[in-house]
């Protein structure tokens, strides 16, 4: 890669983010309805609200490792911008039972960062457009996405109609599409839904080898490049998704649900799963639920979840055992290739002990066999927590230890916070230690202590700012700072 | 490694004891967020005779009227009259006779005591007229001196009446909204001032302790609409676009120690980031991936040398840490039916005897290692 100048597109989230904060403030100030006043107000008889919630955060630090002769300094802004409009229906808001909602996200993430040879005497740009034949890091410094952009009726019993960008999920984990969803649940004992539209991939969510095409990289490219002409990057396909679900019967006795899910692109399936899961709690104090997910195309069981929940007074016990295979979808050559499951037991108590405080302990065993019989892994690792809760001051402290195949991880972590009416303060600090199975010399301890504050600055508005000092003999000191600016309210 | 299994039993086993054997026997509390803190500076005592054979609307003027939990049904001074007529004689301000009920008074100065409202809808009114009494819902203050927010309902007690989804009792409704405060887009206020509301950990497994962060996926998966009673998809995102860090998932230092536990992959590290783009956009940049810039190359390779044998049972066990630094080309190299190690092949075993069904369902990615090579029993 040849040196370049510096390609820095305008920081469009600092207008953006001026313009959240205008707003916002001057908003906070009318608004009466989402008051902190601790009174049981009625619902107001308007029948339209806006509500605002913005968020700006800027972070600082620098990323270097021991194999690497290149530093660089992550300079990020990231700022979104969330607008809802709830319409109620009906004469008389307060007895609505329709509503229209839409809700639309913008994000912006603008990188400032530089990447430099350890001694800082070269540097070069990680976006270098010119350079057609090595991977670009960053295709542009300045992204924008559109998390969420959608319509929604809701209503009653559980009926809700959208359309427009937006998240579903089910036991096979989230995705998110532009296309229609609608759900109803007519009785306690039935609800349905269904879904279908094509799946967003070029943004930031959504990108996990069960559920978007993978392979390549699939960057979002400046409309003045061609993507032919760039190595290692490729536009996504179209790939659509569509599914349903289904849940039939009462907790009391047993809920069953079921889904199915397939994903599609311009050459072909690229994705089939179905499940099923059952929920019961035959006694107030024991919950049980499991869910079972395959792949249709093999009849593999890609993902398994089973959990025991005892509570009783104020303790609670829980067995879970989770089965999960790492394999990708059939879009990508991954696809075809032989992962093994990976399967973990854990068991979980915790209770309360001497006056305000609450310890846990948590037991994990981990089982795969990725080669022949003579490699399967067994790990086992435990973790005991306490935690102080007296009024508005909460401390905790916990530490967890992996040992067995994978090599030994350790670690012990001590948060404390104090929250006041206007703002909290913190204070954190961890000692890590970890082996690296393939290279002995990397073998270290991590030691890190971080400060922080949040403030209220109306009561809408809040900025938060947290630096985080840490030591390891990988990276030796680094300091991360970030500050952050939320914007939340109705009017 | 079984000493270990045997110390990690034992460990529980002692902290299980330990716990067991402090426990009390303690139902849960009144939430302090719903009832936030109360000052009391009154004395009272509702287990004297003579306050127990009252009956409750007796001081508590208006309570079976009551419509909304703002308002307050402290008994006022006027109520206590007809008994404690001599200790309101204004004439004889002394500790004998304001301190009788005002803790801490002199008869000059009385502190002030503070009853800030619940946090709910609530109707005494419409309870009382559906034959609940007062006892039903406030059991134990028979026996209590000063009642205080620990003898409001919990959530779990209204839960005899109002259980949704054929849990609790179904005689009255269960919908999230007939108690809890709600936003107008429907969803409950969960954040308030000083604290924020969470479900009680006996809810559908909902508690939102530290195991919650592993279980959420699942819960949300049984549970969605409930989750969408209090969040938006909005808090999904916000974790799960791969931009933020919580810190609740990523503890301090996190970017040091992210490699033993990507390994390990204990909290799913594609649940929130695209290993295509989100790692290798960093291990490029570092020069720690063969996509890497020339200039940002290192001179040691990544992989020590034994590597090379291994990297099939790393593979297999993690693709996804593959994956953060390297795309298909480099797996092309020497696994295509063209490359260099053509013939180790990466299927299952037996995978010749079915591969057809996947070339039919979608033959890119046997294009991309096979080329036009594809095996007949294939096509």
């Amino acid at each position: 890669m040849r040196l370049a100048l510096r390609d820095r597109p305008l920081p469009r989230g600092v207008l953006l983010l001026a313009l959240g904060a205008a707003f916002g403030v001057s908003e906070a100030q009318a608004q009466t309805w989402t008051s902190d006043a601790p009174t049981a107000r009625d619902e107001p008889a308007e029948r339209s609200f806006w509500q605002l919630d913005s968020d700006a955060s800027f972070t600082a630090y620098a990323i270097a490792s021991t194999l690497s002769p290149v530093v660089f300094e992550r300079r990020r802004f990231v700022e979104t911008l969330g607008l809802r409009h709830v319409l109620l229906l009906g004469d008389d808001p307060r007895e609505a039972r329709y509503r229209i909602e839409t809700s639309v996200a913008l994000r912006v993430d603008q990188d400032f960062g530089q990447d430099c040879l350890r001694n800082r005497d070269v540097c070069y740009d990680p976006v270098v457009p010119s350079d057609d034949l090595v991977y670009q890091p960053l295709a542009r410094r300045t992204r924008l996405d559109v998390p969420t952009f959608h319509v929604e009726l809701q209503g009653p019993r559980g009926l809700r109609v959208r359309a427009g960008r937006q998240v579903a999920m089910d036991a096979a984990g989230m995705f998110r599409f532009d296309g229609a969803r609608a759900a109803v649940a007519p009785f306690e004992w039935l609800a349905v839904s269904a879904q279908g539209g094509r799946q967003v991939r070029p943004g930031s969510f959504a990108g996990s080898p069960g559920l978007g095409v993978q392979g390549s990289i699939h960057l979002v490219l400046p409309e003045s490049l061609a993507p032919s002409d760039y190595a290692y990057v490729a536009e996504p396909p179209r790939t659509f998704v569509y599914g349903g679900a289904a849940e039939l019967g009462v907790e009391r006795v047993v809920r069953l649900r079921g889904f199915a899910r397939e994903l599609r692109d311009d050459d072909g399936l690229v994705l089939s799963y179905a499940g099923v899961g059952a929920t019961s709690r035959p006694h107030r104090a024991l919950l049980l639920r499991g869910d079972l997910v395959w792949e249709l195309g093999d009849r593999e069981l890609v993902e398994a979840y089973g959990e025991a929940s005892v509570h009783l007074a104020d303790t609670t016990t829980r067995v879970r055992v989770r089965h999960h295979v790492p394999r990708f979808d059939h879009g990508s050559i991954w696809g075809f290739f032989d992962p093994v499951p990976v399967s973990q037991l854990e068991v979980a108590f915790d209770a309360p002990a001497m006056g305000d405080v609450r310890l846990g302990v948590i037991g994990r065993a981990r089982r795969s066999a990725p080669g022949d019989e003579n490699t399967v892994e067994r790990d086992a690792g435990g973790e005991l927590w306490g935690r102080l809760q007296r009024g508005a001051w909460r401390a905790e402290l916990r530490g967890f230890l992996w040992a067995g195949s994978l090599s030994p991880v350790a670690a012990v972590l001590g948060e404390s916070r104090r929250v006041f009416a206007r703002g909290a303060v913190w204070a954190r600090a961890s000692v890590w230690r970890f082996d690296d199975p393939w290279r002995a010399e990397r073998d270290t301890n991590s030691v890190s202590v971080a400060l922080g504050g949040a403030f209220q600055l109306t009561r809408a508005t809040r900025f938060a700012l947290d630096a985080e000092w840490a030591h390891s003999a990988l990276v030796r000191h680094r300091l991360r700072v970030l500050f952050s600016f939320l914007v939340r309210a109705w009017k | 490694m079984t000493r270990l299994l045997f110390g990690a039993t034992l460990l529980l086993v002692g902290a299980l004891a330990f716990t067991a054997g402090s426990q009390r026997d303690r139902a849960a509390l009144p939430s302090p967020v719903v009832y936030p803190p109360q000052r009391i500076a009154l004395r009272m005592d509702h287990a004297l005779p003579a306050h127990a054979r009252l009956r409750c609307e007796r001081c508590h003027e208006g309570a079976t009227d009551s419509t909304r939990a703002n308002e307050s049904l402290i008994p006022r001074e006027a109520s206590c009259a007809p008994c404690h007529d001599a200790q309101l004689d204004r004439e004889q301000r002394s500790a004998e006779t304001c301190g009788t009920c005002h803790v801490g008074s002199d008869g000059t100065d009385v502190r002030p005591s503070s009853f800030p409202p619940a946090r709910l809808h609530f109707s005494h009114q419409q309870h009382a007229r559906e034959g609940v009494r007062c006892l039903d819902c406030h059991r134990a203050i028979p026996n209590r001196q000063v009642a205080t927010a620990m003898d409001l309902p919990t959530m779990e007690s209204c839960w005899r009446c109002h259980g949704t989804a054929g849990l609790g009792g179904d005689e009255a409704s269960g919908e999230c909204s007939v108690c809890h405060l709600g936003e107008p887009d429907g969803r409950i206020r969960t954040r308030f001032g000083e604290a924020e509301m969470l479900p009680p950990r006996w809810l559908h497994g909902m508690d939102h302790d530290r195991d919650f962060l592993v279980r959420h996926r699942w819960v949300a998966a049984d549970q969605g609409e409930l989750c969408a009673e209090c969040h938006t998809e909005s808090e999904c995102l916000a974790c799960h676009d791969g931009r933020v860090r919580p810190s609740s998932i990523h503890p301090a230092d996190f970017l040091t120690n992210h490699g033993p536990m990507a390994r390990r992959d204990e909290n799913r590290c594609t649940s929130c980031h695209t290993t295509q783009r989100f790692c290798t956009e960093c291990h490029s940049r570092l020069g720690l991936s063969p996509m890497a810039a020339p200039a940002a190359r290192s001179g040691v390779a990544f992989h020590p040398p034994a590597f090379v044998d291994a990297h099939g049972v790393e593979a297999r066990r993690s693709m996804t840490t593959c994956t953060s630094c390297h795309a298909e080309r480099d797996c092309v190299v020497c696994h295509g039916a063209r490359g260099i190690g053509a013939g180790l092949s990466p299927h299952p075993a037996g995978y010749a005897g079915r591969c057809r069904d996947d070339y039919r369902r979608n033959p890119r990615a046997c294009v991309t290692c096979h080329g036009d090579a594809i095996d007949t029993r294939c096509r």
